[in-house]
């Protein structure tokens, strides 16, 4: 026999056909994980950010007249919830890339 | 059965992701191929199969950057082979740390006449590229070209590799022989 045959009769049962068997659903499965794993880091990370942005912009607004209204709270007391937000968004933005 | 339409289209359904199914067409329609190679490579079902699975996920996390200059098939088993080779540096890794020394196949501990026939153990008298080669071109009949963009080697040293192992299985196949007359 030629070597060349010899070779291509060797491989020719190399390539099976392998049934699906709920290969392709485990495969879907772990998409979706993925998926999700990605909303919750994309959702945290906009709650993380909108949150860092919000002491600046406290700032204004008390310093444009809510200070007038209610002096006694003050911008320090305001800082402090504003940064506790900030922390705990960040701190589900942590779980969340985790997880 | 309903025939399954053309990848372009599945793949831009994925892409845009207005259609949840359109990837796992995709799955269903290249999971025999990759899970074969893969199988042809680790001699594992189990192991090819969870390097399958990781596969198709980077595969589908890069499918936007998937330009359709090879074909899909082609693209796959090459994100195959890379999960492959990954997995194999991750062993190597693994064996380095608890001292393990790999076992070389002894060429006097196996029977010469169980291998006619024997692909996998014919595969395992050859180096790791060389088999790969092999294995694409003879039992996936991918071009050398196909060859060179799932290895990343030089179409030369592809034809130059199929050559070398070609020889390598011959005259193993020979020894073989001589030593059943």
């Amino acid at each position: 026999m030629h070597d060349e045959q010899l070779i291509e009769r060797l491989f020719r049962d190399a390539r099976e056909d392998i049934a699906d068997d709920g290969f392709s659903r485990g495969v879907m499965k772990r998409i979706e994980m993925l998926r999700r794993a990605r909303r919750w880091v994309l959702g945290t990370a906009a709650v993380a950010g909108a949150t860092i942005a919000t002491p600046p912009l406290v700032h204004v607004v008390f310093d444009a007249g809510f200070n007038a209204v209610l002096p006694h709270i003050g911008a320090p007391v305001v800082d402090v919830v504003a940064m506790c937000a900030t922390a705990l968004a960040l701190w589900f933005f942590c779980v969340s890339v985790e997880s | 059965m309903t025939a399954l339409p053309p990848d372009a289209d599945l793949i831009a359904r994925v892409v845009a992701g207005d259609d949840p199914r359109a990837f796992e067409r995709l799955v269903m329609q290249y999971q025999s191929p990759v899970r074969g190679f893969l199988r042809q490579l680790t001699s594992d079902p189990a192991a090819a199969d969870d390097l399958a699975q990781e596969t198709f996920l980077k595969a589908f996390q890069r499918l936007a950057q998937f330009r359709g200059d090879a074909k899909l098939s082609t693209w796959l088993i090459a994100i195959a082979y890379n999960e492959f080779r990954q997995s194999q540096r991750r062993t190597a890794h693994q064996l380095k740390i608890t001292g393990a020394l790999r076992q070389e196949p002894d060429l006097h501990t196996i029977e010469p006449s169980s291998e006619i026939h024997d692909l996998p153990k014919l595969l395992g008298w050859l180096e790791e590229d060389e088999r790969v080669v092999m294995v694409l071109s003879y039992a996936y009949e991918f071009s050398h070209r196909e060859i060179a963009l799932v290895t990343g080697l030089p179409v030369g040293t592809v034809k130059s590799k199929v050559t070398r192992a070609k020889q390598r299985i011959l005259e193993r196949l020979r020894a073989t022989e001589t030593h059943d007359a």
